[in-house]
């Protein structure tokens, strides 16, 4: 792990309300749940196509999402199932989706690289690196021209930050003090390259003060500290003193595609942020709490299994898309 | 057992070594059966609980995406995690599916689709 990690300070459990505190349970072990399944259907055969996936990663969608209204909006990644879920999107339209089925989010046309619901507040994921950027730039001048008080989440990785369009979206966002939340979840390699060689100054954050305005590193397996970091941005960005970068420091713990085995990762370094799980640590945090047992913790992840298990089966029998409807919601 | 889709192009994919010895049991997520792609070594995991009961193909052997690799035999349907395969499509039957129907032409943007096909065509 790198030095710059900043963590919160302990924060006091006691002072959250016990239902939030278990739907940000739930969120995180549907997310783990879901990229579980959907790893098995890949290797089955039943899945086509590669997946990206974020197991590992779960806090940053979680904590971020958590912060944000349900009219706000996010801009996601390749790597846009948690970003979905987190977002509320169901396991069943998301499963549909990457069925190819007509019930699919996007009506079975995306897939997984192009998750997406926009009455949920999430345009499709864009699969470009650093391609949202200027995108969720533009969410945010629309909603400040038409005086909305929305916010725009947009997610990327440390690979995004070298990229032309990161410059772009954040220089525009900076001079017109856009309501945008960036948020890098920066989890040490783009693809197979790690952070440092191709960055001299790998904290991320410190970006933000070349456009002018506030960046900071947050502990991104750390849930709450996530979500209190996403809600004071939020909450800059809705009171006009936005954009705001947040680097979150994660790790994910399977290859950049299926088709990775992630051998660029050392076994030192995966043991390290293995033992810094966000679902783990997050359980050992919510078990101190006294109105709080491990039967709650076992009844979600029951729920949560039933619930992908059913979303499957469904999903499996769900019809495709005509070829009458090849044409209907393409633009280009 | 299939052959996953683990390489990024049509190649096939090379086996290296099995993990497990016939008549053992497996267990889904347990890596079974190490393979070379055009890009990368890694192991395949199984995706059931089971007993392997038979290997389809020895060391170094080219296998094909979605060819059988082994055969498992499950131990209890109701103890399988969420994904059982589907019964009524054994593996055997992938390559013989059908190609999908032709698609009619498009009935707006014609020019746009025709010119996209044109260009991607290789040339002759």
């Amino acid at each position: 792990m790198s030095t710059h990690i900043s963590s919160e300070p302990e924060l006091p459990i006691g002072k959250y309300d016990r239902d939030l505190l278990l739907r940000l349970y739930e969120r995180m072990i549907l997310i783990r749940q879901f990229e579980e399944e959907v790893k098995f259907l890949f290797l089955e055969g039943t899945m086509p196509g590669t997946i990206h996936q974020c197991h590992g990663q779960e806090a940053t969608a979680v904590g971020v999402c958590a912060a944000l209204n349900n009219d706000d909006f996010i801009t996601s990644t390749f790597r846009g199932h948690g970003h979905a879920l987190a977002k509320g999107l169901t396991a069943r339209e998301m499963l549909d989706e990457l069925f190819g089925a007509a019930t699919g989010c996007c009506k079975g046309k995306g897939g997984s690289m192009h998750m997406g619901n926009i009455e949920k507040g999430m345009i499709p994921g864009i699969a470009i690196v650093g391609g949202g950027i200027p995108i969720a730039a533009g969410i945010g001048l629309a909603f400040k021209m038409r005086r909305m008080p929305q916010v725009v989440a947009c997610f990327f990785g440390d690979g995004a930050v070298a990229e032309g369009a990161f410059h772009e979206g954040l220089n525009m966002a900076a001079i017109w003090d856009l309501p945008v939340l960036f948020v890098c979840e920066n989890n040490l390699y783009g693809a197979s390259t790690r952070i440092d060689k191709v960055m001299k100054n790998i904290k991320i954050s410190d970006r933000a003060a070349g456009y002018g305005f506030r960046g900071e590193t947050v502990d991104g397996n750390d849930l709450l500290a996530v979500y209190e970091a996403s809600r004071r941005a939020a909450q800059e960005c809705r009171n006009g003193q936005g954009p705001v970068l947040l680097e979150l420091l994660t790790y994910r713990r399977t290859g950049h595609s299926r088709r990775d085995p992630c051998h660029y990762q050392t076994m030192d370094e995966r043991e390290a942020w293995f033992s810094n799980d966000p679902i783990e640590r997050f359980i050992k945090i919510l078990l101190t709490r006294s109105d709080i047992g491990q039967t709650d913790l076992d009844s979600i992840q029951a729920k949560v299994g039933r619930e992908i298990t059913d979303a499957v089966e469904q999903a499996r029998r769900a019809s495709q898309p005509a070829t009458d409807d090849l044409l209907s919601d393409v633009y280009a | 057992m299939k052959m996953p889709d683990l390489a990024t192009t049509d190649s096939a994919v090379k086996v290296l070594n099995w993990l497990v010895g016939i008549g053992s049991p497996v267990r889904r997520g347990q890596a079974v059966i190490e393979v070379e792609t055009d890009k990368a070594t890694m192991e395949v995991e199984a995706t059931v609980n089971g007993t392997l009961v038979d290997r389809k193909c020895e060391s170094s052997a080219q296998v094909g995406v979605g060819e059988v690799i082994a055969i498992i035999e499950i131990e209890d349907a109701s103890e399988n995690a969420s994904s059982p395969p589907p019964k009524a499509a054994p593996a055997v039957q992938v390559e013989n599916t059908p190609a999908p129907a032709p698609l009619p032409a498009p009935k707006k943007s014609e020019s746009m689709f025709a010119r996209n096909r044109a260009v991607r065509k290789p040339p002759a």
